[in-house]
C-alpha cells in the first residue's frame, strides 16, 4: 500500500527575482550553494506523476524559488487538480499577473500565501532586499481578493519590522485580509549570514507577539504562528489570541518536500536529503534512518523537560541548517540559558 | 434529456475537446492559443466534476502537528436548515437560527448583523454559546430574532469579534441570505 501524505511542499524551481534576507532556502546556505537553473514543464510534470503514483497525495502547496516563474506553471497546477489534490499557491506576490491569477483560481487554486512584512514598503523592501516589492505584494493580494481566491499574508517577524506589527496588521486587515501567518524569523539559507541583522532577542519576540495578539484579537484577524517554538523560549500561555503550531514526528503530518529532481526531504527547511524518486523505492525513502532519528534523538538540552513529546526541541531542521545533528535544539535556543 | 443526465453529457463532451486541445498543445510546443482553451476546458470539467461530486475541499490542516505553511483554515459557521447559503425562516412558527461554529483558533466572541437591501441595519448582537462559552473547537450557538422584524430578504453578516468592535468597514468572515416570512 502506498504512503500517504496529508499535504507536501513542491520546490519547482530555485529561481526567485527577490534576495530576502530572512530566505530559508537550502540552496543558499553559505558554502553549499547550488546553482540558479531553469526548471521545465516537462520536469515538472515527471516528477510530479512519478511521486502520485508512489505516494497518496491530498494537497500540494506549490512553492520554489517562487513558483510563478516556472514555465507554463498554470498547466502543472491544472495537472495537480485533475489528479484530484487541492493546491495552495506558495509566492512570493511579485510574479503574478492579474490575468495569471484568474486562470489559478479558475483551476481551483483557492489559496494564496503572499508575504506582507510592513505596512511601510521600505520596511518590507529591507527584509526583500528588492524595490517595489511592496508594491506589488499589496497589488497581488487585493486582484486575488477581488477575484474571490483566499489569501493568508505571511509576516516574518524580524529586527527590521516587529516594532510596526501592530500597524501592520491593521493594514492587513484593512486591505480585506482575515488571516494571517505571523513567523518568527526561522535561521536557514540566506538567514545564516543575515541573523544579526534579523534574529528578535527572547523579550523581542515574546513583546511583538503578545502586542499582535492583542491587535488580532481587536481586529478579529486569525493569527498563527507557524514556525514551531521551543516551548521554554516564550511563555505561550501570555499570548491568547495567537495559535502557536508544533511540528509532528510522524512523517505522513510532516510537510513532506519533494523538488523538481524528485528529491524527498522531510520538510522545506531540512537539508537532509531521504532519497529520490527516480532511484529510490516509497519504502526506502519512508523508512529513511533519519525519520527515526527524529523521533528517537531527543537532544541533551531538553533531556529534563516534560514538553518535548510535544515540542520536540523547537524547529531542528533549522539546527540541521547551521551544521548541527539532531542532538541540538532550535538554534534560537543555544544563545539563551533562561529556560 | 433530464437534467440529472445533461451535466455527465456535458463532461464527456467537454473531457474530449479537452484530449483533443491537449494533444493540439503538445503538437504545437506549448503555442499560447491552445494553451489557454487547455487552461479554461479544464477549469470548466474541474469545475463540473466537482458539482457532480458534490465536492467540498478543505484546506490541509492537522490541529495534532502543522506545518509552518499551513495556515489555519478559516472560522466554519453551520446553519441548521440553511440551503446556498439561504436561511429560511418563518416567525410565526420558529425565530431562532440554529447552528455551529468551528473554529481551530481561539476566539474571544462573535457576533452578527443583519441588514436590509438598502443596507439598513436591522439588528446586531453578540453570539453566546449555548454552553455560555467559547472554549471548544465547535460550539453550538442560537440567533434569537425578534418577532417584529418584518417579512422580506435580508443579510445575516457573522463577524469574528464583538459587537462592540464592529465598525462600517468591518469585514464579515461568513454572509448568509436571511429570508423572513411569517
Amino acid at each position: 500500500m502506498n504512503p500517504r501524505l496529508n499535504t507536501i511542499v513542491f520546490e519547482l524551481n530555485h529561481e526567485c527575482n527577490l534576495d530576502c534576507r530572512y530566505c530559508y532556502n537550502i540552496w543558499k546556505i553559505q558554502g553549499k550553494e547550488q546553482p540558479i537553473r531553469k526548471t521545465s514543464y516537462k520536469q515538472a510534470i515527471n516528477t510530479l506523476s512519478k511521486f502520485f503514483r508512489m505516494v497518496e497525495v491530498g494537497h500540494v502547496s506549490m512553492s520554489g524559488g517562487e513558483p510563478l516563474l516556472t514555465e507554463r506553471f498554470a498547466e502543472i497546477v491544472l495537472f495537480t487538480r485533475m489528479k484530484r489534490k487541492g493546491v495552495t499557491i506558495i509566492s512570493n506576490g511579485t510574479a503574478g499577473s492579474e490575468e495569471e491569477y484568474k486562470t489559478l483560481i479558475s483551476l481551483g487554486a483557492k489559496l494564496f500565501e503572499f508575504p506582507l512584512h510592513s505596512d511601510v514598503a521600505e520596511i518590507h523592501e529591507d527584509m526583500t532586499r528588492c524595490k517595489g516589492s511592496w508594491q506589488a505584494s499589496v497589488g497581488s493580494i487585493v486582484q486575488v481578493l477581488a477575484l474571490g481566491g483566499q489569501v493568508v499574508t505571511v509576516i516574518i517577524l524580524s529586527k527590521i519590522n516587529h516594532e510596526r506589527i501592530a500597524e501592520t496588521l491593521a493594514f492587513h486587515k484593512n486591505l480585506g485580509i482575515n488571516r494571517v501567518m505571523l513567523n518568527r524569523f526561522n535561521i536557514g539559507g540566506e538567514g545564516i549570514k543575515e541573523s544579526r541583522n534579523l534574529l528578535l532577542s527572547k523579550d523581542e519576540l515574546e513583546n511583538a507577539f503578545i502586542r499582535a495578539g492583542k491587535v488580532a484579537s481587536e481586529l478579529g484577524i486569525q493569527v498563527s504562528s507557524n514556525v514551531c517554538f521551543p516551548e521554554c523560549y516564550i511563555d505561550q500561555t501570555k499570548i491568547p489570541n495567537i495559535y502557536f503550531t508544533s511540528c509532528s514526528n510522524d512523517i505522513s503530518r510532516m510537510p513532506v518536500t519533494l523538488d523538481i529532481d524528485g528529491n524527498v526531504r522531510i520538510c522545506n527547511h531540512s537539508p537532509v536529503v531521504l532519497g529520490n524518486i527516480f532511484k529510490d523505492k516509497a519504502n526506502v525513502i519512508f523508512n529513511h534512518q533519519h525519520i527515526q532519528d527524529w523521533k528517537t534523538v531527543k537532544p541533551s538540552f531538553c533531556d529534563a523537560c516534560d514538553k518535548f513529546d510535544h515540542c520536540l526541541g523547537g524547529c531542528r531542521a533549522a539546527a540541521l541548517q547551521v551544521g548541527n545533528t539532531l542532538d541540538f535544539p532550535d538554534p534560537v535556543l543555544l544563545g539563551n540559558e533562561n529556560r | 434529456m433530464k437534467k440529472e443526465h445533461l451535466i455527465p453529457v456535458l463532461l464527456v463532451g467537454l473531457a474530449l475537446a479537452f484530449i483533443f486541445v491537449s494533444i493540439m498543445v503538445f503538437l504545437s510546443n506549448g503555442k499560447a492559443n491552445w494553451v489557454k482553451k487547455k487552461l479554461r476546458m479544464g477549469g470548466i470539467l474541474l469545475s463540473m466534476t466537482a458539482i457532480l461530486n458534490g465536492c467540498h475541499e478543505n484546506e490541509p490542516f492537522n490541529p495534532d502537528g502543522v506545518t509552518c505553511y499551513d495556515p489555519t483554515p478559516p472560522v466554519e459557521i453551520l446553519i441548521e436548515n440553511c440551503e446556498n447559503h439561504e436561511i429560511k425562516i418563518n416567525l410565526d412558527q420558529n425565530n431562532k437560527i440554529k447552528g455551529e461554529i468551528a473554529s481551530w483558533y481561539e476566539i474571544s466572541g462573535y457576533s452578527y448583523k443583519i441588514f436590509d437591501s438598502s443596507k439598513k441595519e436591522i439588528a446586531k448582537g453578540d453570539i453566546i454559546p449555548n454552553d455560555g462559552k467559547f472554549n471548544e473547537h465547535k460550539e453550538r450557538i442560537t440567533i434569537k430574532l425578534s418577532k417584529d422584524i418584518q417579512e422580506g430578504e435580508y443579510w445575516i453578516n457573522f463577524y469574528p469579534f464583538n459587537v462592540r468592535a464592529l465598525s462600517n468597514n468591518s469585514h464579515y468572515s461568513e454572509r448568509f441570505k436571511l429570508i423572513i416570512s411569517k
